[in-house]
């Protein structure tokens, strides 16, 4: 039995920052990385179907990026996932979730995972797409932001219940091996421990080429590109002061202004 | 890791030297950070600016000695120099120098805003060309009277409130203000401490409540201009009679405000007449009880009522009122509500018994409560410190009495704000903080280092 969970290290800004020279992305000396925050609650998922199942589950983290992604994979198997996968190769330097998802489908078809769970979405891009991305090249069954979930290793169904707009939840059961993009709150994610710090260091992490997984670098294409990234320029705020009649007849006119009368 | 390696590893911080060689093996920026603020040394401040990244982040960091703030004004960039102009530990030097590179108006304005720039570069920077600039003068604490009076000559709304409510204005701005500002400038002028005495008296008569209430707020205005507000038809005017009152005392016997929130404030005075504080004590209002409870000055008889309120929140003021003897507590140890009980745990003055009442609680409000106790006894200190919940273990980091055992426990906590905490205790033994060198936590490690410098320096 065995359980796939895509991580990803995500960039959190400063409040200050500078763009690239490109104007493509912010300058990296001006963001941190760790693991993204989805992601604490998708590995937490998998490690306690792991603890419920006993000693046969084995959790396996994967990661896209250059060795600085390290950090995260070890985050990961410092709470106590079994082994990591790191792929890597220049040309992903830009890729966007398609080009991941097809990546990670390449993985997926090495590894023959049970259950493979992606966090709902990345806190940095925020698209959402990598997980019912992967789904769809892999032609498996798919649930996306999920907060409950009842799965036993071995099992060819899962129950579920996912979050809908407009504050609806759905109950659904689903065919297994499947993909599952978990939500935010779905558990409690745990601190590593010390010990799991240092364990980690130890823990078999596989890196893996593009060549690797039969991928040429053209096989991982993006289907987007970035053109420009920037802050928009804000919107004037002003504080109304004054008595009541005074703070009406201020707003009117602000209306008034924006509206062209 | 074994004594003997420990004691290794001790051996290696025990003087500043030893410290810094250790530190910059170890090559971490934020150790060698934590390390220069009591160890002045150019190999640590290399380590610590070594990169882009961390000039930045050092720029920022409010927790950076003033020093290593000079020393990056010296070459400091435009990312450099606004993080420098926002960074509130910034000294006056650093905030001259940045000022000097001819920043942006935004730069100016956080130097002018500045706590730490000199009055002289304030004086300055009132004559600068944006008016955000001149405004943030007119806010600043350090700007001398003269240059707020040369200020509040513009005709600038923002600039007259902030003049308004600085403490150094002096009277004749006051006057000036309060005859060319809005209804709100007047209202700061009201209140403030140097307003001179011919405005106090037109604040006081005013119609306009707001008026009326910063009159009421003013420091300088004495007691006995206050007592006749307390009948003011506006409520506000009368809560801030109550709050500025400098003795409630048998003037005030009669009071039975019929608003709540004037009660309420009424109920956490000192020095209440006694009459008033049995009238409060049996107010319909919970939250004028819960204040009564708390009341230092409330005697035991009323306690003792309170103690036996519906509203678990009274009781617990009963639990946290420092007048409150030692046999309530222990009743109220017994207490159905865990957040009463809690409150009798948090008291280093409790009885024993009441205590060890508590020893065997559950709950996680009277186990954390327990662990900040001094009083609570070593081996239950370290029990705690083992509990299942991060919360609870941490409370035992913020105890000065807590065993070395429990401290080495939370050494190896993996909630990583009870490492950090621990880490900054000024009384970590040595051994726990070299093992904290190595933290993955660049916050623990830091404070680690601050620690075992903080020790190498003193020998």
């Amino acid at each position: 039995m065995k359980i796939l969970v895509t991580v990803k290290q995500v960039a959190a800004l400063d409040d200050e920052f500078e763009m690239r020279d490109d104007g493509r992305d912010v300058d990296e000396d001006f963001f941190e990385k760790d693991l993204n925050e989805f992601d604490h609650f998708s590995v937490e998922e998998a490690l306690l179907i792991k603890e419920a199942a006993g000693d046969d589950t084995e959790v396996v983290i994967v990661t896209i990026g250059d060795e600085d992604a390290d950090d995260a994979l070890r985050t990961a198997l410092a709470k106590g996932a079994d082994r990591g996968i790191r792929v890597w190769d220049d040309s992903l330097a830009e890729a966007d979730g398609i080009a991941i998802a097809k990546v990670l489908a390449k993985v997926v078809e090495r590894e023959k995972p049970d259950m493979v769970f992606t966090g709902a979405q990345s806190a940095d891009f925020g698209s959402a797409v990598t997980g019912m991305a992967l789904a769809g090249i892999l032609d498996w069954p798919h649930a996306a932001v999920v907060v409950n979930l009842e799965y036993s290793p071995g099992s060819n169904t899962a129950t579920l219940r996912r979050e809908l707009e407009g504050g609806l939840e759905e109950i659904m059961t689903i065919r297994c091996p499947a993909v599952l993009s978990i939500q935010l709150g779905i558990n409690e994610p745990r601190y590593a421990s010390l010990r799991g710090i240092k364990q980690a260091k130890q823990k078999q992490v596989d890196e893996l080429s593009l060549d690797d997984l039969g991928l040429g670098s053209d096989g991982a294409a993006a289907a987007s590109r970035v053109r420009r990234m920037y802050a928009p320029e804000k919107g004037q705020a002003e504080l109304i002061t004054g008595s009541a009649a005074e703070q009406a007849a201020r707003l009117a006119d602000i209306i008034k202004e924006l509206r062209g009368m | 890791m074994s004594d003997v390696a420990r004691h290794g590893e001790a051996a290696r911080t025990k003087d500043s030297s030893a410290l810094v060689d250790r530190l910059i093996a170890q090559g971490d920026p934020y150790a060698a950070l934590g390390a220069y603020t009591d160890i002045r040394d150019a190999a640590l401040e290399e380590l610590a600016l070594g990169t882009k990244r961390q000039r930045l982040i050092v720029a920022a960091a409010p927790y950076a000695p003033a020093d290593l703030l000079a020393r990056l004004s010296e070459d400091a960039d435009a990312a450099l120099a606004l993080r420098l102009a926002k960074n509130p530990s910034s000294p006056a030097a650093a905030l001259a120098r940045v000022l000097e590179s001819d920043p942006s108006a935004r730069v100016r304005s956080y130097i002018a805003a500045h706590a730490n720039t000199d009055p002289t570069l304030l004086s300055a920077l009132a004559e600068d060309e944006a008016i955000e600039v001149r405004r943030a003068v007119s806010g600043n604490a350090a700007t001398p009277p003269d240059v707020i009076a040369r200020l509040s000559a513009e005709a600038d709304e923002e600039i007259a409130r902030n003049a308004a409510a600085a403490p150094q204005t002096d009277a004749e701005t006051l006057l000036h203000l309060w005859n060319a500002g809005d209804i709100w400038v007047r209202a700061d002028v009201a209140e403030h401490p140097n307003c001179p005495p011919e405005i106090l008296a037109q604040a006081e008569a005013a119609d306009d409540p707001l008026i009326r209430r910063k009159y009421a707020a003013n420091p300088a205005v004495e007691d006995q201009s206050l007592l006749p507000l307390l009948t003011d038809p506006d409520e506000r005017v009368r809560a801030a009679a109550v709050r500025n009152l400098s003795a409630p005392d048998d003037r005030v016997a009669e009071s039975d405000d019929p608003s709540a929130k004037v009660r309420r404030l009424f109920a956490r005075r000192a020095r209440l007449p006694e009459p008033l504080i049995a009238r409060l004590a049996a107010d319909p209002d919970d939250w004028v009880r819960r204040w009564i409870a708390r009341n230092p000055d409330a005697p035991e008889a009323v306690l003792e009522d309170l103690m036996r309120d519906a509203i678990p929140a009274v009781r617990r003021g009963v639990s946290r009122n420092s007048s409150c003897p030692p046999h309530l507590l222990a009743t109220l140890a017994a207490d159905a509500e865990p957040w009463v009980r809690a409150g009798v745990a948090l008291r280093e003055d409790a009885p024993e018994a009441a205590i060890s009442a508590l020893l065997d609680d559950g709950d996680p409000d009277v186990l954390g409560a327990l662990g900040r106790n001094p009083a609570t006894p070593a081996d239950r200190l370290e029990i705690i410190s083992r509990n299942a919940d991060k919360d609870v273990r941490r409370s035992v980091a913020f105890n000065p009495a807590a065993p070395a055992a429990a401290l080495a426990t939370l050494s190896e906590d993996a909630y990583p704000l009870n490492r950090a905490i621990l880490a900054g205790r000024r009384d970590l033994p040595g051994d726990l903080a070299e093992r904290l060198l190595t933290d993955p936590e660049p916050q623990v490690r830091f404070a680690a280092a601050a620690n075992l410098a903080r020790a190498a320096a003193r020998t």
